[in-house]
């Protein structure tokens, strides 16, 4: 099977009766894919990531990971450590009073034995960027340091997917970077099925997927050149093209020829050719 | 106004085993006028310096003065420094507490003991300033309001308290695209009607786009400290650091490594627009026909 999530009909209310924070999404993810979620604030991107590991239950419809329905209770400790979710508020998922404690407890709660837990722990807080800072109190760290030992927390685990929501919101620029390289690496060399939440047009153009949501739909699915081609559609999705593409499609406008260029490096590269 | 931090240490938890100097011998000086952006990697200390510039923290060594007198000496009245220093934290929407979008606006202003007449005032023109719809949202619980609005209704709060200097600890993360755009437009405004801004963030584009100044934290110590164009000119450092430079900075480095005469200091997306038309704006191609008057090269 080359599914490893399936979404069929899915809709999910706060409230009985109340607004659809999801409104009959019907979407899969074939496994080891690379994708990032774009859409405005309230669009419903945390609601369905939230429904891709078990944690919330459809209203209606069915969720599936790997062929297994989220809402059979026999199934959620397979799920969780199939799925490892990174949340928006690193303030909400950090439980113990030092670094590796905190990912120590999401191990134990898999049933990981002891014996392999320091280098699972050690290899997770290397690849955050976290190994110097492995003694200290979670609490006592700045913003970004504790949205770093989150993605530790879940990296050890060693999940088959990742779902990310807005992980690196508040990491500094190369931090941004570095995580993202870590899942890029993640993906190509393991296989691991990465599902990207942000906010950030100049991350979402490095994954193969983009999904655009909007009052709880998928508005838009393709390639980022797909994607990022439609500059209206966006704009009223309330999102905006990457910089990048954002002045080639100026310079289009006055000289034909050049196509959209979604990085630094592909607006260079066409400049050059241009350039005599 | 003068704010001033003179040559301030901060250690959290001195003796403790989690000892940890924060900040080390900043001295920095926010006057009228000014919009300062504080940047610096994760840990680097720049929330530590927001909470000092409105007393929040205590310096372990050094003074915060206002207008020349120590805030934390005896007999200096601390409410002052909270009026005329407004504080956004990070994730401030996470402090909205009121039933109502205008209880909670007002929760500040009521603090300062001003009549009820001069509050409604303050809320109506803080909803106002932030994009907030008095009639429509005043009396909507905050909780019902979208993330973006949600930040808005905080910010709001801290804007009714009339601050001289507004200090805004990464005041976009988390907004969409649009959010952030409106946001950071909405600041522009209140630095142009006269209020000091002094803005921690992680973006290196909004940092060249709206400010007049950047201030750069690695380890707790001031690093760099000038005109955005400046301290982005130090892209190799920069870079060392863990920070970057603007992406048009980027472009331009790539261009010129092929032998395209990009402007070297272009920092903002308009300067790279302007740049590139000129560039190739006016060669071959159908925008070409219908253009009167050559651009030539930069
Ligand atoms: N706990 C809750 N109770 C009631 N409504 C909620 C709750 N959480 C979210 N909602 C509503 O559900 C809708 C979708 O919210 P969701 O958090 O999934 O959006 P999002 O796309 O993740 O937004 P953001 O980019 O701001 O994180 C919004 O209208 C929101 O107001
Ligand atoms: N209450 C505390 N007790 C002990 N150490 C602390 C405390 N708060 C922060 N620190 C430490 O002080 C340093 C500076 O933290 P601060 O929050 O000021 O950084 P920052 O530059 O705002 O980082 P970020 O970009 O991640 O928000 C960090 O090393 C952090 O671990
Ligand atoms: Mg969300
Ligand atoms: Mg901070």
């Amino acid at each position: 099977m080359n599914e490893i999530i399936r979404l069929e009909k899915v809709s999910y209310a706060y409230e009985e009766d109340g607004p659809r924070a999801v409104d009959g999404l019907d979407l899969s993810f074939e496994r080891g894919s690379f994708t990032a979620v774009l859409g405005h604030n309230g669009s419903g991107k945390s609601t369905m990531a939230k429904m891709m590991n078990g944690l919330f239950l459809p209203t209606e419809g069915r969720v599936t990971v790997d062929g297994m329905d989220t809402a059979d209770e026999k199934n959620t400790w397979e799920i969780r450590k199939k799925a490892g979710m990174i949340f928006q508020n690193p303030d909400n998922q950090l439980v113990a009073t030092v670094v590796t404690d905190d990912v120590a407890f999401g191990l134990e709660n898999l049933g990981v034995p002891p014996a392999e837990m320091p280098e699972r722990i050690n290899w997770a807080l290397e690849q955050a960027g976290m190994a110097e800072h492995a003694f200290k109190a979670p609490h006592l760290l700045s913003g970004g340091q504790k949205q770093r030992v989150a993605i530790a927390g879940v990296l050890a685990m060693r999940p088959e997917i990742i779902i990310c929501d807005e992980a690196t919101a508040m990491l500094d620029p190369q931090g941004r970077r570095e995580v993202l390289s870590v899942m890029e690496k993640l993906n190509r060399e393991q296989g691991i099925t990465v599902i990207w939440i942000t906010h950030f047009m100049e991350e979402a153009v490095r994954f193969s997927r983009l999904l655009v949501m909007d009052r709880g739909r998928v508005v838009m699915d393709g390639t980022p050149a797909e994607v990022f081609s439609d500059e209206e559609k966006l704009e009223r999705m309330h999102l905006r093209l990457p910089v990048m593409a954002r002045l080639s499609m100026k310079l289009r406008k006055e000289n034909g020829d050049i196509p959209l260029c979604l990085t630094a490096e592909d607006l260079a590269r066409e400049a050059e050719k241009r350039w005599n | 106004m003068e704010l001033k931090l003179d040559h301030v240490t901060h250690t959290y938890q001195p003796g403790s085993p989690f000892q940890a100097t924060a900040i080390r011998d900043i001295s920095l000086t926010v006057g009228d006028g000014d919009f300062t952006a504080l940047i610096g990697p994760t840990g680097s200390g720049k929330s530590t310096l927001a909470q000092h510039l409105n007393g929040l923290l205590k310096p372990t060594e050094g003074t915060v003065t206002l207008d020349g007198e120590d805030i934390h000496q005896k007999g200096f009245d601390r409410r002052r420094v909270r009026q005329q220093v407004g504080l956004v934290f990070q994730y401030p929407e996470t402090q909205l507490f009121e039933e109502t979008v205008k209880k909670d606006i007002a929760f500040g202003p009521r603090n300062l003991g001003l009549s009820e007449d001069e509050i409604a005032e303050r809320v109506r023109t803080a909803m106002e300033q932030v994009g907030l719809d008095f009639e429509n949202e005043g009396d909507k619980s905050p909780f019902e309001l979208s993330g973006g609005k949600m930040r808005r209704c905080a910010i709001a709060g801290v804007i009714a308290m009339r601050p001289k200097v507004l200090v805004l600890d990464e005041p976009t993360a988390g907004l969409d695209p649009e959010a952030r755009e409106d946001l950071m437009e909405m600041v522009a405004d209140l630095h142009r009607k006269g209020t000091a801004i002094v803005m921690v963030t992680h973006s290196m584009d909004d940092a060249a786009k709206y400010c007049s100044r950047t201030v750069v934290l690695e380890k707790g110590r001031v690093v760099m400290d000038g005109a955005p164009r400046e301290v982005f000119s130090r892209a190799e450092e920069l870079t060392r650091m863990g920070l970057d430079v603007p992406q048009v900075l980027r472009l331009g480095m790539l261009l010129r490594e092929k032998g395209i005469p990009f402007p070297e200091d272009a920092i903002r997306e308009e300067e790279a627009e302007k740049a590139l038309l000129e560039l190739f704006g006016n060669r071959s191609g159908p925008g070409l026909q219908d253009r009167k008057g050559g651009r030539g090269h930069a």
